[in-house]
């Protein structure tokens, strides 16, 4: 996906241009929109030859009114009979009109169906099965959802929220009559706002680690001064229940990849036991990827403890209650975002929830378990500490590596890893699942993904390395790795499962060409000092010469899965 | 703040600035020298009925942009009330009053 100025095409049936100042506001990213035809909503979708696409916008909007897009809703809202299946199926069309134009975009949005709020229709008959237009709205909304659901270009977004949001001011018969306008100027900049979101999350810039203060922040009170009992923390008092509600928000986010810290001045045994020790607290030690307590500058600390994490500092979300601390931590370092926090504490999970930094177009087993992995690995630095040698401590780790072919079950976990992967990446492409399926397909090209465990946790498919085969020649096109395994010998095993790939294809040589970003220059530190393939003049190049024979690390357990053996179709 | 159950002039000009605000947030600066009809508007036309619209809701019952503004539909850019935020701000103070009690 291109990174310079993006094109949106707004395809609508109502006058929609109102959205564009939204979409190319300051807010990143920021979007040049241009309009469709008024109302010719399925032509353009099924038309590429239209003047519309002329342009190839990057992205897509599609809105459309209810009435106007499934002729059956039409009939719904005169309180006519309708057969729901016949309904239904309308929807089916439509979806079918979108996925001919998913293809054309790097993302195509299509926000839910909506009604507006002052319409009562039948009243208390309006969910009733068969009969009532807010039941007949959800059926349509949900069919979209998953007639579309495997299309992975395109995201339905509830525009349902966006008019909530808005009240009153989300639709007025004024706005219709004088222009055919449907939604107030509200509902156009919650759906730019989740739209600018989504694409954030698509190229990989969600934020993964939230650093929370303690005082204020988690609990009410100074631990330092009343001690973990005084806490007001729980309860029935309604402070001391906010914040237990705002600990649950944030253990929610655990189960979306997102990562806690903690950065607070404090004496770190005293912040710990309450941690440990209080009844009423939600988030305990293991929830935490890590911490710095103690009297030290915030910011300086966030460095330290996201170098730690092996995250970039614009992974980051700083959470503090102090106005000074997060001026400070905004001067410091203003690649994390600091969002302005709340006096009233009654409203901190309101403010975690609106937060639009977290969005993701995917959600994996890996992001689940992605806390554990940072405890995990405090385990590891315990063994590391004790071990009389790296050589020692590598074998004491049970390293496996499992090496599987790119297919259908992985290829969704592969293409995140490809789009967020910054450190450890030779090349830095950046694709759509749609897109790198394709790419993988095509016969002189190769994709291994790798999956990593030691004895103290499972990284799940945390590598992916590729070969495009050129006479004989295999140009390595992807090298890269989870900055969670980095260091300890899986680099050189990637290199080894290429070099057999490449053996068995008879090839002469691989060659790496390192493309330099302003994230990656621990890859080319690997390339240089520890993969063993040799260096061109210019530095740009790392080659391995056939029959040479790579050998795999000996602490590492290498272990190649039944789907790497060479799809059919490919010579 | 309301002066007898009014606006203020003040609180009319503020309600019209951050109704434009409110509508094209990549206008710029708006002052009350402001075009919002003609050819220095910086709106549109759907965003000028936007504006209307939007203001109306803001303003209250008893202000009707909507019907005053169709109701000058073809009338000079100079004496258009609609034309700057300032001569905007004059014509609802004259729509408010014509509906005092």
């Amino acid at each position: 996906m291109s990174t310079t100025h993006r094109e949106a095409l707004i395809v609508a049936d109502f006058t929609a241009q109102g959205l564009a100042p939204f979409l190319s506001d300051s807010q990143s990213p920021s979007l040049k929109a241009t309009l469709a035809p008024f109302d010719q909503v399925v032509p353009v979708l099924l038309d590429e030859t239209l003047q519309c696409w002329a342009s190839r916008p990057d992205v897509a909007v599609v809105w459309t009114r209810p009435d106007s897009a499934i002729k059956a809703f039409g009939r719904v809202i005169n309180h006519e009979s309708v057969d729901m299946d016949g309904l239904l199926a309308e929807v089916d069309d439509f979806a079918s009109c979108l996925r001919a134009a998913s293809a054309r975009v790097s993302a195509l949005f299509v926000p839910t169906w909506t009604w507006p709020a002052y319409d009562r229709g039948l009243g208390v008959l309006n969910l009733r099965p068969g009969v009532g237009a807010a039941y007949a709205l959800m059926r349509m909304n949900i069919r979209l959802a998953e007639a579309v659901a495997t299309d992975t270009a395109i995201h339905l977004l509830d525009a349902g929220r966006w008019v909530a949001q808005a009240g009153k001011a989300a639709a007025n018969p004024k706005l219709w009559h004088l222009g055919k306008i449907a939604f107030g100027p509200e509902v156009f900049r919650q759906a730019a706002t989740d739209i600018k979101a989504a694409l954030r999350g698509i190229s990989g810039q969600a934020r993964k680690l939230v650093v929370l203060d303690l005082d204020d922040t988690l609990w009410g009170g100074v631990v330092g001064d009343m001690g973990w009992e005084g806490l007001n923390l729980g309860g029935h008092n309604p402070i001391g229940e906010s914040f237990t509600t705002f600990q649950r928000a944030l253990k929610r986010l655990t189960n979306r990849g997102v990562v806690l810290a903690i950065v607070s001045k404090n004496t770190e045994e005293i912040a710990l036991e309450a941690i440990d020790r209080h009844p009423e607290m939600v988030l305990r030690r293991d929830d935490f990827a890590g911490w710095r307590i103690n009297w030290q500058d915030k910011a300086q600390n966030i460095a330290s403890l996201v170098a730690e994490l092996k995250l970039g500092l614009d992974s980051v979300v700083f959470i503090d209650d102090n106005p000074a601390e997060r001026a400070r931590v905004r001067e410091g370092l203003p690649q994390v975002l600091v969002p302005e926090w709340p006096l009233d504490k009654l409203l901190y999970e309101q403010t975690l929830a609106e937060l639009t930094c977290f969005d993701t177009v995917t959600l994996s087993t890996e992001d689940r378990t992605r806390t554990r992995t940072y405890v995990s690995e405090r385990e590891r630095q315990g063994v590391r500490q004790s071990a009389q040698s790296i050589e020692e401590y590598l074998a004491l780790l049970g390293l496996r590596v499992e090496v599987e072919a790119l297919d259908g079950s992985n290829v969704l976990r592969a293409v995140q890893l490809l789009n967020k992967t910054n450190q450890m990446n030779l090349a830095t492409r950046r694709f759509t699942e749609a897109q790198y399926l394709e790419w993988a397909a095509s016969k002189t090209n190769q994709v291994l993904v790798f999956r990593v465990r030691d004895r103290f946790d499972d990284y799940g498919l945390t590598g992916l390395a590729s070969l495009s085969v050129n006479g004989t020649e295999g140009h390595v096109s992807d090298f890269l790795l989870s900055c969670r395994v980095m260091g300890r010998g899986v680099e050189q095993t990637m290199l080894y499962a290429l070099a057999e790939e490449g053996r068995a294809l008879g090839l002469s040589r691989l060659i790496a060409t390192y493309c330099p970003t302003p994230r990656n220059s621990p890859c080319r530190a690997f390339f240089d000092d520890g993969s063993a393939f040799a260096r061109s003049d210019d530095g740009l190049q790392y080659v391995w010469d056939f029959p040479n024979l790579y050998v795999a690390p000996a602490h590492v357990d290498v272990h190649w899965a039944q789907n790497r053996i060479v799809p059919a179709g490919k010579s | 703040m309301k002066q007898n159950g009014q606006l203020s002039e003040a609180d009319i000009t503020k309600a019209v600035i951050d109704s434009v605000m409110n509508v094209a947030p990549d206008a710029g600066p708006i002052g009350t020298d402001t075009h919002l009809a003609g050819n220095q508007a910086v709106l549109d036309s759907v965003g000028f009925v936007t504006l209307l619209v939007d203001l109306e809701g803001r303003l209250g019952s008893g202000v009707d942009l909507s019907t005053s503004y169709l109701e000058q539909d073809g009338a000079d850019e100079a004496s258009n009330p609609f034309r700057t935020v300032q001569s905007l701000v004059a014509h609802i103070q004259q729509l408010a009053s014509k509906h005092r009690p």
